[in-house]
């Protein structure tokens, strides 16, 4: 699987920006990304040029967030929205984003099934922090240690609707 | 966690009644009353921990007469505070110098109930009362298992499990409020070794509570991440004149391989108030249960804020937070807002109706949170 992400040539890299529920997500994204560039698993080197948090799902859907896209348009390549579905049907909160984020081109929301940490137990059949919790004394501020955990070729996270998703938007030219 | 508090006569606070969830953020005009609801927390502190013998909680407001309702001190000062398996509601009168009139204390099957000098502890199950006396200025909670007698029921020797159970819940109660009102040049001023480990409102302490967690297990791995993120090392001496212990912090330029270290005066601002926010959440001993902190935004940027949004959401504190600032607004959900206001001089407090109204109002319009809070006229209403 991953060698169809095997960067072949090194050209200007793709200028992004994160918007997450919290910061402790940012980081973690921030992590992950970092090591799919230091792996050369996506074709272009991806560069964070902003990164922030709006706390709370209730937040991600707010006009603090349009104003953060505003801010942020003009100087980046894609603009990555990550929200949460807490078991919601997916649809329904796209159409929520689409209120804030509109036609824009550039911003590609990405919809946990659950929550982020679906990324680390790569399952969605429950609350995958209850899980943690439960398996590994999990706490929220733990969540950017587990970037080492992340194999971005492993299969069962590829099968993962968000992940899929998030790798799409960052090929995505 | 408090589920809901009453506060009668303390300050402009003439009779306040909040549901409190995990997360309450005060918002208000200067004057409507959010520092008060800070200072009822110091003087709760204060009520039900004594600094000094003989207690007067009052002294920091300046006596009595600063502390109660419109200067009027023939009004008593009471209140109620219900959490998920205990209750505590206390009445105070000041006009003839402090004094506890009553005081009612449930937790679990257990009973105690004040009335002036004179405490009975019922415990109901078996029906064991324990009597004991106490001065008009202590709380029930200066009681100690050696300051009360069984002398009813001999099977209440059979309940000493019990009764240590209360005792030690009373123990962690008092400790288990945490109010911030953070300094932070006094927040590094050196402390002497001898001073207790505790975390004053403005900070002060911390390098004492520094030196003994240090010493004890290490930093808790929250305060070393915000510390590494930063650049940041932290440690501390004892000086051997004066015996004051000297926090000491070092930043690492990582371009030029470079370690500087800084004295406590250019320590910047945000830092230190971060660094005591997060030894109040992580590292104090019993940990808090409610930590309350007065214009949160004060030397914070806005990542910082973002960061401390995170902490206050996901530790396991529950907080009371007052603030001035849009971007600490924006942070949090409508749920989590209490509007103060002030109207004949007294503090009236009320969140937000139909907060699902409100949030679908808000994308329509594009409206934020902290503008709807500022510009509606009429913002509890959406």
């Amino acid at each position: 699987m991953s060698g169809s992400f095997t960067r072949q040539t090194q050209s200007t890299p793709k200028k992004i920006g994160i918007i997450a529920e919290d910061t402790y997500a940012v980081k973690f994204l921030e992590g992950i990304i970092k090591r799919l560039n230091d792996a050369k698993i996506i074709p272009q080197e991806i560069k964070i040029i902003r990164s922030r948090s709006t706390y709370g799902v209730g937040n991600v859907c707010s006009a603090k967030t349009r104003r953060i896209i505003d801010a942020w348009e003009d100087e980046v390549d894609k603009i990555l929205l990550f929200m949460d579905a807490d078991g919601m049907p997916i649809e329904d909160k796209i159409k929520e984003c689409k209120k804030i984020i509109g036609d824009s081109q550039k911003v590609k929301p990405i919809i946990f099934e659950q929550e982020i940490e679906e990324w680390i137990t790569k399952s969605t059949q429950q609350k995958p922090s209850e899980e943690l919790k439960t398996t590994e004394r999990y706490e929220k501020y733990m969540l950017p240690n587990y970037v080492s955990r992340i194999k971005p070729d492993d299969p069962k996270l590829m099968n993962l609707r968000s992940f899929k998703g998030f790798l799409n938007a960052l090929n995505d030219p | 966690m408090i589920k809901r508090i009453r506060i009668r006569n303390f300050k402009s606070l003439r009779d306040v009644d909040l549901e409190l969830r995990k997360i309450n953020v005060i918002v208000g005009p200067n004057g409507s009353g959010k520092s008060n609801l800070v200072d009822f927390f110091i003087f709760l502190k204060e009520l039900i921990n004594p600094s000094s013998f003989p207690s007067d909680p009052f002294q920091t407001f300046g006596g009595y007469e600063e502390a109660v309702f419109l200067r009027d001190t023939s009004l008593p000062i009471s209140f109620e505070i219900c959490g998920e398996n205990f209750q505590y509601s206390a009445d105070i009168s000041g006009k003839n110098g402090f004094t506890i009139n009553r005081e009612m204390l449930t937790y679990k099957d257990f009973l105690l109930v004040r009335t002036l000098n004179s405490v009975e502890i019922n415990y109901v199950r078996i029906r064991s009362i324990l009597r004991a006396s106490l001065q008009p200025t202590m709380s029930i909670f200066s009681l100690s298992p050696e300051s009360t007698s069984f002398y009813q029921n001999p099977m209440a020797k059979n309940s000493l499990d019990k009764v240590k159970e209360l005792f030690d819940f009373m123990s962690s109660f008092v400790k288990s409020f945490i109010p911030l009102r953070v300094n932070p040049e006094r927040a590094f001023t050196p402390v002497h070794y001898s001073y207790p480990e505790k975390l004053e409102v403005d900070g002060y302490g911390l390098a004492r509570i520094f030196d003994y967690i240090l010493a004890r297990k290490g930093l808790p791995e929250q305060i070393s991440i915000f510390l590494k993120e930063n650049n940041l090392s932290m440690d501390r001496y004892t000086s051997q004149e004066s015996g004051n212990i000297v926090l000491v912090t070092r930043e690492l330029i990582p371009d030029l391989n470079k370690t500087l270290p800084l004295r406590p005066r250019n320590v910047p601002a945000g830092i230190i108030k971060m660094i005591t926010i997060l030894f109040a959440i992580y590292a104090l001993e019993p940990s808090p249960s409610l930590v309350i902190i007065d214009e949160i935004e004060n030397s914070l940027h806005l990542k910082f804020i973002e960061e401390l949004a995170s902490v206050i959401s996901y530790s396991p504190p529950q907080f009371i937070i007052t603030t001035h600032s849009p971007m600490v607004i924006d942070m949090f959900n409508p749920e989590d807002i209490i509007l103060f206001y002030k109207e004949k001089g007294e503090t009236k407090a009320e969140r937000i109706k139909d907060t699902e109204k409100l949030k679908e109002k808000l994308i329509e319009k594009g409206l934020t949170l902290s503008e709807w809070i500022f510009y509606s006229p009429n913002p509890i209403n959406p």
